[in-house]
């Protein structure tokens, strides 16, 4: 099985954005949301590609579509499920792709990899300090006391934060994971600039 | 345990591949059918990072989370991001009373101006939903580039480890077979009995004491440092790696030498 984001070209995948929803900006937001879903489904299934895995999901529904094929359903996202069901079920078939079931890797070869010198952890440090700091304050004060970051045993007074913010316990959630995901990417960011 | 612990549990056991073959078939099914199932597996994927970076877990929990996040350069960037959050100072809290005259005047002052600040709020948060569209117009045109963008495949590493007793003429000299493309070698050296210090280095030199290679800043984990060498500074010879450990302050003392040959082949 050829795991490349080949194949799928830009009227392709504009196709799919506009099969998902006919507004681009819902498109984009079930787009990501549909991609969010095929990383865990592949990562819990013990996928180490998952990234790769999820891409040619999302390639093959795009190819289908283009071919002409119609996704009857008015949600598309089982139709996403079963492609990407048949696409693990090839990963499993066919070991020479180099792919490993996480259950194979030897547990030293991970735990090198969690290594990191302290010199990397200063510099991890310096560019969350940076980002964290680059949030408005509402953000920053979401977040901080959301995952409660530095405390050895949580303390757990999320529901204090949802009746101060006058929001619920979901839409506490996803506003806390989105700032998290958006300074995860700002400190990836930064670090890889550092690193130049 | 209440419905939502219940949820809770089946939810972290299918993110560390634990629950049964049934409740992962529903749980995907729900994953790709019900919104709020995504949110709180990704609520509960990001709590056990934070655990894992903080040290909560442990046993088997901890083996099964390192097997699942630390297979894929992904899930390591996040555990890197935990471990510098869990380095955050946590505000200290203060139980006296002595605040409540002037929580009093707040209130009073709060209430004034609440007009003003929930037009303040609505601006605000106009402001933050136009950052959010944009952002996502961003990440959207990357995620186009991304995928008409061939992916490299991950460069190859390779693993030895050494063995405290290796020397020169023991006849236990370690024999590398480095095999050909590889990129690094994570040489695994076992630290020798006696304190543990804040940090190692290690530095090596070809048998006939030509400095090759070095590298500091090193942790340990689990009586073992893990330097990683670039594979191209190995080519076929012998060998002799020294442990020297740090303390905060104090200049390295040295603790091993390893010896090794590397009898063929090399990296890229």
């Amino acid at each position: 099985m050829a795991l490349s984001s080949s194949g799928l070209t830009r009227d392709g995948f504009e196709r799919l954005l506009a099969r998902l929803h006919p507004e681009r900006e819902q498109a984009g937001e079930t787009y990501e949301r549909l991609r969010a879903r095929l990383l865990k489904f592949f990562e819990c299934r013990g996928c180490s590609a998952a990234e790769q895995a999820a891409d040619e999901t999302v390639n093959r529904v795009a190819r289908r579509l283009e071919g002409g094929e119609v996704i009857r359903a008015e949600d598309a996202s089982p139709y996403f499920l079963g492609v990407a069901r048949n696409v693990l079920r090839e990963y499993w078939a066919r070991p020479e792709s180099g792919w490993r079931a996480l259950e194979d890797v030897p547990a030293m070869d991970l735990a090198v990899r969690d290594e990191a010198p302290a010199d990397d952890d200063d510099r991890l440090w310096a560019c969350f300090e940076r980002c964290l700091g680059g949030l408005d304050g509402g953000q920053r004060e979401l977040v901080l006391e959301y995952y409660e970051w530095g405390r050895r045993q949580r303390i757990g007074n999320r529901k204090d934060l949802c009746r101060r913010l006058g929001l619920s316990l979901n839409a506490v959630r996803i506003r806390a994971h989105r700032i998290r995901a958006s300074l995860e990417r700002c400190v990836s960011g930064c670090v890889g600039e550092d690193a130049k | 345990m209440d419905e939502r612990d219940v949820e809770r549990d089946l939810v972290g056991r299918f993110l560390l591949g634990t629950a049964s073959e049934d409740e992962r078939r529903q749980a995907e099914e729900r994953l790709f059918a019900d919104d709020a199932f995504l949110t709180e597996l990704q609520d509960r994927e990001d709590e056990l990072i934070d655990d894992y970076a903080h040290g909560r877990l442990s046993g088997d929990a901890r083996a099964r989370f390192e097997r699942r996040f630390l297979a894929s350069a992904g899930g390591r960037a996040r555990v890197a991001f935990a471990r510098a959050a869990s380095r955050v100072r946590p505000p200290a809290r203060a139980w006296s009373l002595g605040w409540l005259p002037t929580a009093a005047a707040a209130v009073f002052a709060i209430a004034t101006a609440a007009l003003g600040v929930r037009t303040l709020q609505y601006e605000r948060e106009r402001r933050d939903e136009r950052a959010r569209v944009t952002a996502r117009e961003q990440e959207l045109t990357r995620r186009l580039e991304e995928v008409l963008r061939p992916t490299p495949p991950a460069p190859p590493v390779y693993v030895i480890m050494l063995r405290a007793e290796g020397t020169r003429d023991s006849g236990a000299t370690r024999v590398l077979n480095t095999p050909a493309g590889i990129e690094s070698v994570v040489v695994v050296a076992p630290l020798p009995a006696g304190p543990e210090y804040a940090s190692y280095q290690a530095v090596l030199k070809t048998a006939e004491g030509r400095f090759v290679w070095e590298t500091a800043g090193l942790h340990a984990a689990d009586r073992q440092v893990r330097p990683r060498l670039p594979a191209d500074v190995l080519p076929p010879g012998d060998y002799i790696l020294t442990l020297s450990g740090r303390t905060r302050t104090g200049p390295p003392t040295e603790l091993a030498d390893f010896y090794f040959r590397v009898a063929s082949g090399r990296g890229r």
